[in-house]
């Protein structure tokens, strides 16, 4: 099992990300944590690796803090057509188990809504 | 339950692209082990047969993974629209020719003499996607039915009769291109109040 914590889960940009990836039962060579954003919505999903934090030889059962400066761009939005999310991702290698705690960076703290979004997508911030 | 009243960003509309990606594919029979194991019988030497939007790129993608997960070395290459990036793709398939099962979504775009090349250098293993019958056997024929739309319909959770029957108008309209069918319903998720 693989759980990640962040000490809060919306951001302004500039601001620390710290928090802890904990995980037991994988027997891995090496594991990365990774803030990255993607996109979802129409059309192929878009992404790109931000920071990246690795752990070289963990353990079957252990955790590792990680700590990010929150980026200034792109910020978290949502339209009609694309959403945009950061999230902090976890890999193991070999093996490519991973796992996701999606973040909100934005100046708000809220993620930005695009003309004719409602509220009701702005669930990350809740 | 998926509803166009609901929706209000991008990730949450039923026929976003990760939400479609994510039903996976269907084969016309069999399952994934049967299917696996006859490709394997066959060489790793075949194609994937269908029209647009019939499921041909899903179906490779799967198989990509799958391959990956059995310890399988892996080229996939999404054949390019551009000539001068057909070039290089073409000279990394026949690089790799001997060690990796290629998989090539699009050969195609190819011109004849890369065609050839690829058919003849490819050792290891090559399974590609085809409009029309080429000169390796047929793996999985991908066709589409108002049966598999349905079906389609009931993983995305959409249960809004206005959205199945405007779905069932768009196969005739889009002739089975389950594809331009999605898309034609998230503009209309994403846009129509409904």
């Amino acid at each position: 099992m693989i759980t990640i914590s962040s000490e809060k889960n919306e951001y302004q940009p500039g601001e620390e990300i710290r928090g802890v990836v904990k995980w037991n039962g994988f027997e891995s060579d090496r594991l990365e944590i990774r803030l990255i954003w993607f996109t979802e919505g129409k059309g192929t999903s878009d992404s790109h690796i931000f920071a990246t934090r690795s752990v070289e030889k963990a353990s079957p059962n252990g955790e590792a803090g990680f700590s990010f400066a929150a980026p200034h761009r792109p910020y978290s939005f949502s339209g009609k057509l694309i959403s945009l999310t950061w999230t902090i991702e976890v890999l193991f290698y070999p093996g490519k188990n991973t796992e996701r705690h999606d973040l909100v960076v934005a100046p708000t703290g809220a993620e930005v809504l695009l003309h004719g979004v409602g509220s009701a997508g702005n669930k990350l911030a809740k | 339950m998926n509803s166009p009243q609901t929706i209000r960003a991008a990730r949450d509309n039923p026929f976003a692209v990760h939400r479609v990606e994510a039903c996976g594919f269907r084969f016309p029979s069999g399952d994934w082990p049967s299917n696996l194991e006859r490709l394997e019988e066959m060489g790793y030497r075949a194609t994937i047969l269908g029209s647009h939007g019939a499921g041909k790129t899903s179906l490779i993608l799967e198989l990509q993974e799958r391959l990956e997960t059995n310890g399988h070395s892996v080229l996939h290459v999404f054949v390019s629209r551009n000539a001068a990036e057909r070039l290089v793709q073409c000279e990394a398939i026949l690089s790799r020719s001997t060690k990796i099962i290629a998989l090539v979504d699009g050969i195609e775009r190819f011109n004849w003499w890369q065609r050839r090349n690829i058919l003849r250098r490819v050792s290891a293993g090559l399974v590609v996607t085809v409009h029309r019958k080429w000169e390796l056997p047929t793996w999985v024929h991908c066709q589409t039915s108002i049966p598999l739309l349905e079906e389609l319909l009931q993983s995305l959770e959409i249960s809004e009769q206005r959205l199945i029957q405007k779905a069932h108008k768009l196969f005739k309209l889009r002739k089975g291109n389950i594809r331009e069918v999605f898309r034609d319903l998230f503009d209309t998720c994403a846009i129509n109040p409904f």
